[in-house]
């Protein structure tokens, strides 16, 4: 009898054990794929501080100079007495603005297919938040940076607001004016979610966003209510999720069918196109000095291609994935001086290409997978790395000069 | 244990995240018709360990009487030597029968990697987040064509397939979980040996009863795509093991559904001898203090069960000639 039961129990345990492994993968799989995690975003800086989104998603900020961790001013935060407790957005995945003494941006999070984000600006000097009531929040995802123009616009692409009526995508257009009242300019339907950076042509008055369903918008960015904003579309093989870039007269994107393209706005077809290999999700890097364009994939390919005609002048494979930009700067080591290109990848390294010919002539020891794109600032490069920790090197020799967890403030190891 | 994870990873979930996503190339760009040939692959491919499990449960069958025999023998023995030759007696009987005992779990054990791996592979292939996507071009074979088609239509007949069932529309969120509960039931029932002793029935009906609404709960919170799997899974089994089994009969409450004539009759018979047999157990056990009613009962039932089985097998025979 008593070995009956003593059997049924462990007939019972090992299903009980097969059932708890399943729920234990399942919530797992939960957890890791299904939250959005940050860490792309990119620092920027105005004269006294470095601005990036941390690893909560919460806006923070450090002294140029000392590289010391301001305490007291961040976004979003909760008041605990007098002191401001970090209280996070989910993530941020796109780098801050700086716009007349306030630094934007926009971070998210999502249970399952429900989404909460929000658009917010902070003064630069007070900490005060722009737009007096807050940020602006949006029941959607808010991934890619905000992009801002010479009219005063905050653009930003976003997914579905709601997800049983809405279109599959909207272009926000925010006025950055905090003085302003209607915080919405205008937004205008896509018919995708929109992951990457909106490119703008100030001269036409032009946004250039691009689409997970693989279109290339062209907005009407002109002031005022207008029945259609779209001037025109295009439509890509893939979909496409990086950022769109604007330069001298000519569109420049990547899509997930590897393809590269460079668009002219004026036929509205390619110029030139280029077959990568791999999904292309970084920025492109322009060089005017070289004539030459460096396009990189998620293969780790890195591409130097003439920006004229598309064709390829030198090819670099490096380990990990690229999805942050490449810095392209002047390195000067015993008074002699290599353009070079920092090019962040998933490997534990942002590896320093020569432009030249593509040889791989050093690396920033990151110990970490960067997906934000290095910045050159008041003579250091920066790397926010994907286990939530900025660094900063020496542009020259690249080694380490200092490091600041971005959740605290704490020191780095 | 890294080699496990990459074992993991390169052997199940790569393969599965490039099949799912080359059928969803193939078939209309459509998710939901690619989890469902997929299924039925993935079925058709288990076929073979369906057959070897089919013939083990025969053979257990066969095999039960002779079991019960050795356990009888050993019933009142519990010291560590009887317990020893008990098991080698057992085993013995196993090989000379060319039988796995546990070999009839092959298809279950099969099927729980690629029900996890399936769970991963949908939110891998229908990323949400930007790592997500990132993390599936790292996944894709270069010569597939269907890493130009991210990301995938996530919609099949209003559902979206990356969606918990739980915020599927109404009221397909509360009758999938009991879809896959019901056809787990029967895939379980007709998986199942038929029990020799109350140890044994109390022991299925446990298992008969438990999983199918532990996985029918569960199927509540996973995503629609795999709740839809494991139904056509279920269903898919149920047809390929009725027609593996020799067209068994299913029992559902009491009942007998479809089947032959002969294999309904079989059904009966073996059902007939083993009451018999359990109640002359039973009675051997029992002191005879009878309630004489209820012996008298049994006998009527047993006799009653042993006519409708001589029946059935006559009519069978009848209608063969």
């Amino acid at each position: 009898m008593k070995r009956a039961i003593g059997e049924r129990i462990r007939r019972r345990g090992t299903v009980a054990l097969l059932l708890l492994i399943l729920s234990v993968t399942s919530l797992t799989a939960c957890l890791n794929d299904l939250t959005p995690q940050g860490r792309w975003s990119s620092p920027v800086a105005d004269d006294n501080f470095i601005y990036v989104g941390n690893v909560d998603g919460v806006l923070v900020r450090i002294d140029a100079a000392s590289h010391a961790y301001d305490v007291n001013w961040l976004y979003p935060f909760e008041l605990d007495g007098v002191r401001k407790k970090p209280k996070g957005l989910g993530a941020i995945y796109g780098s801050p603005v700086i716009q007349d003494g306030t630094v934007y941006a926009s971070g998210y999070t999502c249970a399952g297919s429900d989404c909460d984000g929000e658009i917010f600006g902070v003064s630069t000097d007070s900490g005060a938040i722009a737009w007096n009531s807050g940020g602006y929040r949006l029941r959607a995802k808010l991934v890619g940076k905000l992009t801002s123009t010479d009219n005063g616009l905050l653009l930003q692409g976003t997914g579905p607001v709601d997800r049983e009526r809405d279109p599959p995508g909207y272009l926000y257009a925010l006025n950055a004016d905090p003085i302003a009242g209607r915080r919405v300019a205008w937004r205008t339907p896509l018919d995708g979610e929109v992951w990457g950076e909106v490119a703008v042509d100030n001269a036409s008055n032009t946004a250039y966003v691009g689409t997970d369903k693989g279109t290339l918008y062209a907005i009407d960015l002109t002031d005022g209510d207008l029945s259609d904003r779209v001037r025109w579309t295009y439509k890509a093989e893939g979909a496409i999720a990086g950022p769109v870039l604007f330069h001298e007269g000519a569109i420049y994107f990547g899509d997930l069918s590897g393809r590269f393209y460079r668009l002219n706005p004026r036929s509205q077809s390619p110029d030139w196109q280029f077959d990568a290999g791999a999904w292309v999700w970084a920025k492109a890097i322009p060089d005017n000095m070289n004539g030459a364009i460096y396009v990189a994939s998620l293969g780790g390919h890195v591409h130097a291609l003439n920006i004229s005609n598309g064709n390829p002048i030198w090819q670099t494979i490096v380990d990990g994935q690229i999805v942050g930009a490449p810095l392209l700067f002047d390195r000067v080591r015993n008074e002699f001086t290599q353009r070079v290109l920092a090019v962040p990848s998933g490997d534990d390294g942002v590896h320093v290409l020569n432009v030249n010919d593509g040889q791989v002539v050093g690396a920033f020891p990151t110990d970490s997978a960067v997906k934000s794109a290095p910045v050159l600032l008041n003579g250091f490069v920066y790397v926010h790395t994907l286990d939530g920790e900025l660094k900063w090197f020496s542009p020259s020799d690249q080694t380490l000069q200092g490091c600041v967890v971005l959740k605290d403030g704490g020191r780095c190891g | 244990m890294e080699f496990l994870g990459l074992l993991w990873d390169q052997g199940i979930m790569r393969p599965m995240i490039n099949s799912l996503a080359l059928l969803y190339h193939y078939f209309f760009l459509n998710y939901g018709l690619s989890i469902i040939v997929f299924t039925v692959i993935v079925r058709l491919l288990m076929i073979p360990l369906t057959i070897r499990q089919t013939r083990q449960m025969k053979k257990l069958q066969v095999l039960q009487p002779r079991m019960k025999a050795i356990q009888e023998k050993y019933k009142d023995k519990k010291d560590p030597d009887s317990r020893r030759a008990q098991s080698s007696e057992s085993m013995a009987l196993y090989r000379e029968a060319g039988v796995n005992p546990i070999g009839c779990l092959g298809p279950m054990v099969i099927q729980m990697p690629i029900w996890i791996g399936f769970y991963r592979a949908i939110i891998r292939t229908m990323p949400t987040t930007p790592e997500g996507m990132a993390n599936l071009s790292a996944s894709f074979y270069a010569w597939n064509p269907a890493s130009a088609d991210v990301p995938f239509s996530r919609l099949f007949l209003g559902i979206d397939l990356a969606d918990t069932v739980s915020q599927v529309y109404l009221p397909l969120n509360f009758l999938l979980p009991v879809l896959v509960g019901a056809s787990m039931f029967i895939t379980t029932k007709m998986t199942s040996t038929v029990a020799v002793d109350e140890r044994q029935q109390s022991q299925q009906r446990i298992m008969q009863w438990m999983m199918p609404v532990m996985i029918g709960v569960f199927t509540y919170q996973f995503p629609a795509g795999l709740g839809i799997y494991i139904l056509l899974s279920n269903i898919v089994g149920v047809v390929i093991q009725y027609f593996v089994g020799g067209k068994q009969p299913i029992e559902l409450f009491g009942k007998l559904y479809l089947g032959t004539a002969e294999t309904r009759a079989q059904a009966i018979a073996i059902k007939t001898d083993l009451a018999e047999k359990n109640q002359n157990d039973d009675l051997d056990d029992e002191e005879i203090t009878d309630d004489d009613t209820t012996g008298i009962h049994r006998q009527e039932r047993t006799r009653g069960n042993r006519r409708r089985a001589r029946n059935t097998r006559r009519r069978a025979r009848r209608r063969r000639h």
